[in-house]
């Protein structure tokens, strides 16, 4: 089945940004935490600290409440898609199993 | 100061320090000869050096190129006073002179090339200078062939064509003319910003050696690796959930307490846990999000 074809074009975009939300800019911050984390671990055998590296980044993590009181409505849309757009419904339980 | 690169400078002020006397070798005597001592003495006194090896090395490519001879005629240069050697004389040619200018101007192009790689090949030779066996001057072979090897190419023009005029007009008209070429182990670095004091920062620099023993460096042979801890690749696709005792060597996992392996191991599952949220993220964008967003073929 086409991906493509899933979803009408002129919807795509909104729907998306309803679903998925501001999930671009939370991969960001979480992107940046992993790299300092990763980084720390991979300069010291043992790791003296790691608190300094979440003080410096939890004041970037406001996405996560931005997300979070989205979510609902994420939710919401998620599911009357899939009641009512049968390819989509297929695409979401394709990927389940695959 | 004579640049002690360039041969037909040390062969010049060779031959004007160098005291010639009558000699007697094997019952015969010899005129207006120098033994192999005297002459390792005034090469390293012109080059300023006190390594014997290294003016010997010089000294045998001036005489690579027949400056001078031993008077037996069977051996090359040797630190050793009981060798004696004569600078090579020209019989008066009935052809004149002309021959031999003329053969320098064309051979000075091909001079210039082996002068601005100069520094290239000085790296090899020292790499060799220093793993070699001391020349023993007994052999004619070996190592000495090499250093004839590179330095017989004559050295640029502007060198040595004016540099010849003057030494020809200042000799004696039945001294051969004097040697050319650029001993590479001797050249100056290309580097202006090398010098005596400071670390060059090529490693092929013909001067490393000598500034690393000034400034009481070790030396180090060759590049040292250095392991990278900036690249996150193989962290980012290591497998989840690795123990900390088991992605740091044994030493290490002894030398501390119980109490800080566990404080380790709650970093380290803080730390990857944070890796796989970012990695369980890039899956949602890339086959969930992704693909609803791409254009449907036409």
């Amino acid at each position: 089945m086409k991906e493509s074809e899933v979803l009408p074009v002129e919807r795509r975009t909104d729907f998306l940004e309803q679903v998925f939300w501001n999930v671009h800019d939370i991969i960001a911050v979480n992107t940046r935490l992993r790299d300092a984390l990763s980084k720390r671990q991979k300069s010291y055998a043992v790791v003296e600290q790691i608190g300094d590296i979440f003080l410096e980044m939890i004041p970037h993590f406001s996405p996560f409440v931005s997300y979070g009181a989205h979510q609902l409505y994420g939710k919401y849309e998620f599911e009357k898609e899939k009641s009512s757009n049968p390819a989509f419904s297929a695409f979401v339980e394709v990927r389940k199993e695959s | 100061m004579v640049y002690p690169a360039l041969l037909s400078r040390v062969a010049e002020a060779f031959r004007n320090r160098v005291q010639l006397s009558d000699q007697v070798k094997d019952g015969l005597t010899y005129k207006d000869v120098f033994d192999g001592r005297e002459a390792v003495d005034k090469i390293a006194y012109i080059i300023k050096t006190t390594d014997r090896n290294l003016a010997l090395l010089l000294g045998r490519a001036l005489d690579a190129q027949k400056f001078f001879h031993a008077v037996t005629y069977d051996h090359r240069l040797r630190d050793n006073a009981n060798d004696l050697y004569q600078f090579r004389t020209v019989v008066a040619s009935p052809f004149g002179s002309g021959e031999l200018e003329e053969e320098e101007g064309t051979m000075g192009t091909t001079a210039a090339l082996l002068l601005n790689q100069g520094s290239e090949h000085a790296s090899t030779v020292v790499l060799t200078a220093q793993s070699s066996p001391t020349p023993s001057g007994e052999s004619d072979s070996g190592f000495g062939d090499l250093i004839d090897g590179i330095t017989r190419t004559p050295s640029p023009s502007q060198f040595t064509q004016s540099d010849t005029r003057r030494a020809n007009a200042n000799v004696a008209t039945d001294d051969a003319p004097l040697p050319t070429g650029v001993f590479t182990l001797l050249t100056d670095c290309y580097s202006p910003t090398c010098s005596r004091d400071r670390l060059c920062y090529s490693i092929a620099c013909p001067r490393r050696l000598e500034q690393q023993s000034r400034l009481n460096m070790k030396p180090q042979p060759g590049l040292k690796k250095q392991i990278s801890k900036e690249s996150l690749g193989e962290l980012v696709t290591a497998e989840p959930g690795t123990l900390w005792i088991h992605s740091v060597p044994q030493e290490i996992v002894n030398s501390v307490s119980e109490k800080e392996k566990k404080r380790q191991e709650a970093i380290n599952e803080a730390i990857y846990t944070e890796r796989d949220f970012v990695r369980d993220m890039e899956y949602l964008r890339d086959v969930r999000i992704l693909p609803l967003l791409r254009r449907p073929p036409r």
